[in-house]
């Protein structure tokens, strides 16, 4: 019963476990962990031997505010010239590119060069700061949990690059090709963009009178057991040691790290809460007291202010009755995330016509698409009236157990596509 | 015919899976704090130039968002001009390091302690900045109460934040992170600047991010 209770809990607050696994959905439960290194983000220039294939780069201004603790900005430029670190041997041009370079490895030894494993999607956009800066920033998200459908998943952090701007800068989002790990370590490189001359930024207070350059920080994700990060100060290696001759391309010469449990978001409260519940004398106490309760009178039980150590999570809880449903869902053998899901999904709008996975694991899926608005109405083969121009949607699924006998065209104006109908599908 | 067609186009399709492979788990190890020097690292050869892709190609929503075109022009107090945030006033420069930020208006001690603030040549401060999963800040501005939002007329809001003008430009579809907040705190008159308090790019809800921007105008 606690068990049981706990992954309910889980799946209730609305939060992902690995606990997870049920019959009906099938997930591959990847115990992966990368490990991706941020290469700089200026493009630097090979003045060494033009044709090493390493660029070097300078920074002029060591780690320096940020909003992160310890601060993670670091100023980059290219390097033209050999050391020491002077204007002509350190510096950017107008034409300066910026890239998102990365060097990422794995525990996984199946992530091979020949089939490189993804960790990371990652979307940019481009544009002014209310402050008049210029940016380039590059959201991060956990590949196995990104949802395409919804553009959602579990943020992994940002790369910001001050003082650039993408070649659309009008904040047009734009899709980056997802980071690549492999068990030895791969690097990867997408430009996104080019230096400016920022004067504007705070009226020239934000950009000093350093000309060309790139401020690249990281926002990391809250650190916890599934997430950790850091900026490269080794003393022995790091950045500290000097200020010149840092190579694009070799794996060592990074400047952030984040590390993170593939497919689990670095904030995962869903045990701690359930256990918290389920505590003697809790709220869902093991009893099913509080369970009973729940369900017989519907109203939300509220949780006082908590603090679970070991997940770095704080806040409030609310347990509503959809708890009771989904447990119920739960003992009919159908997995309570798939029924929270269902909750959460929505019919596409009139002409976006565009996959609309209210489920999807890869190996099954429930699709709900719009198809068209006739111009005429009339009834249909299930006996309910369609309106002219009323949208008609087509359902595919695609799944282990067989639906038997199922009407094979559904309106959303009849009763047979009710709520409890397609929940139930 | 016709709608034996459209039985064809809407037809549901059942189909019974057959198998479903779990992959196999590997060596499950929580992260380290620090990446392993250890491990074999090879400067593999960079692959080919990579190129993003618009968000507009890859989502509908998106893509009918931008359709509809940017809006500019006033609203409200504010005008809204894309890719122009508002005028500072008249900043001499070099810049230098400021030492006594706390004594200027536009602090809050919402800011913390410890900051890095630069200030013009005259000692003035021209506005705090804060870049953290969202940007936000407070800042002085002359003329207009621009902001640079670029979004169709109907994801721009106008609100009051504790009783101040704000315009919120709310997310775009299907992208995450993308509200936008300015809230005029104080408008310009004579010689006395006026004050911004400014949120871009945010995951907040707009309730949340008005309530960050009421915090950062509290006075002690």
């Amino acid at each position: 019963m606690t068990r049981f209770l706990l992954l309910i809990a889980a799946v209730g607050l609305g939060l992902s476990s690995p606990l997870l696994t049920d019959s009906g959905r099938v997930q591959a439960q990847v115990a992966r962990t990368d490990t991706i290194r941020f290469m700089a983000a200026t493009r630097g220039f090979d003045y060494e031997n033009p044709i090493s294939g390493f660029r070097e780069w300078c920074y002029t201004n060591y780690w320096h505010q940020s909003w992160s603790n310890p601060s993670s900005a670091l100023d980059e430029v290219a390097q033209y010239q050999a050391p020491p670190r002077t204007q002509d041997s350190c510096h950017s041009n107008s034409d300066e590119k910026v890239d998102l370079a990365t060097f990422g490895f794995t525990n996984v030894s199946s992530c091979t060069e020949s089939s490189p494993c993804q960790s990371l999607w990652a979307g940019g956009t481009s544009g002014t700061y209310q402050d008049g800066c210029e940016v380039i920033e590059v959201d991060l998200y956990d590949y196995l949990t990104w949802d395409d459908n919804a553009k959602s998943g579990d943020w992994k952090g940002k790369q910001r690059m001050l003082h650039t701007l993408a070649p659309n800068s009008s904040w047009t989002y734009f899709e980056l090709p997802p980071i690549p790990v492999t068990s030895t370590g791969r690097y990867n490189r997408t430009e996104i963009g080019t230096v400016q001359n920022d004067t504007g930024c705070l009226n020239g207070t934000g950009f000093q009178d350093q000309g060309y350059h790139v401020h690249h920080d990281f926002m990391p994700p809250t650190v916890s057991p599934n997430c950790a990060w850091g900026r490269n100060d080794d003393p022995s290696s790091g950045l500290g040691q000097r200020d010149t001759d840092w190579q694009k391309e070799n794996p060592n010469h990074w400047v952030h790290f984040l590390v993170h449990s593939l497919g689990v978001a670095c904030v995962v409260p869903g045990p701690d809460a359930a256990n918290w519940l389920l505590r003697s004398g809790g709220e869902l106490d093991d009893t099913g007291a509080g369970m009973r309760a729940l369900a017989t009178t519907g109203t939300p039980v509220s949780i006082a202010y908590t603090c679970f150590t070991q997940s770095n999570w704080c806040g409030t809880e609310t347990v509503a009755k959809e708890l009771a449903v989904a447990a119920y869902r739960r003992y009919q053998g159908i997995s309570p995330v798939d029924y929270f899901n269902a909750q959460q999904r929505r019919f596409p709008p009139s002409g976006d016509s565009a996959d609309n996975y209210w489920y999807n694991n890869g190996g099954y899926y429930f699709n709900v698409k719009y198809a068209w608005a006739p111009p005429s109405g009339g009834t249909d083969s299930c006996g309910g009236s369609r309106n002219a121009y009323e949208a008609v949607y087509s359902v595919y699924y695609y799944g282990s157990v067989g639906i038997g006998c199922v009407q094979n065209w559904m309106n959303p104006g009849a009763a047979n596509l009710s709520a409890p109908g397609v929940a139930n599908a | 015919m016709l709608k034996s067609r459209l039985l064809r186009w809407v037809a549901v399709s059942v189909v019974i899976a057959i198998g479903v492979t779990i992959a196999a788990v590997a060596g499950s190890v929580g992260p380290s704090v620090w990446p392993d020097k250890d491990r074999p690292h090879f400067a593999t050869p960079p692959p080919l130039e990579q190129l993003p892709t618009p968000l507009s190609e890859t989502s509908p929503a998106a893509a009918q968002d931008r359709a509809k075109g940017i809006y500019e022009g006033p609203l409200g107090e504010f005008s809204v001009t894309p890719r122009k945030a508002a005028a500072f006033p008249p900043c001499p420069l070099p810049p230098r390091r400021a030492q006594n930020y706390k004594a200027s208006e536009l602090y809050s001690p919402f800011f913390g302690e410890t900051l890095e603030v630069n200030e013009c040549a005259d000692g003035k401060i021209m506005g705090f900045s804060f870049y953290a999963d969202a940007a936000f800040g407070r800042r002085y501005f002359v003329g207009p109460a621009k902001v640079p939002f670029e979004a169709p007329f109907d994801r721009l809001v106008l609100l009051t934040v504790i009783g101040h003008s704000a315009l919120a430009q709310l997310p775009i579809p299907a992208y995450p992170g993308s509200l936008r907040l300015a809230v005029i705190e104080r408008f310009p008159s004579g010689h006395e600047s006026g004050i911004l308090v400014w949120i871009d790019n945010t995951h907040m809800t707009l309730k949340e991010a008005a309530a960050l921007a009421a915090q950062i105008m509290v006075r002690p």
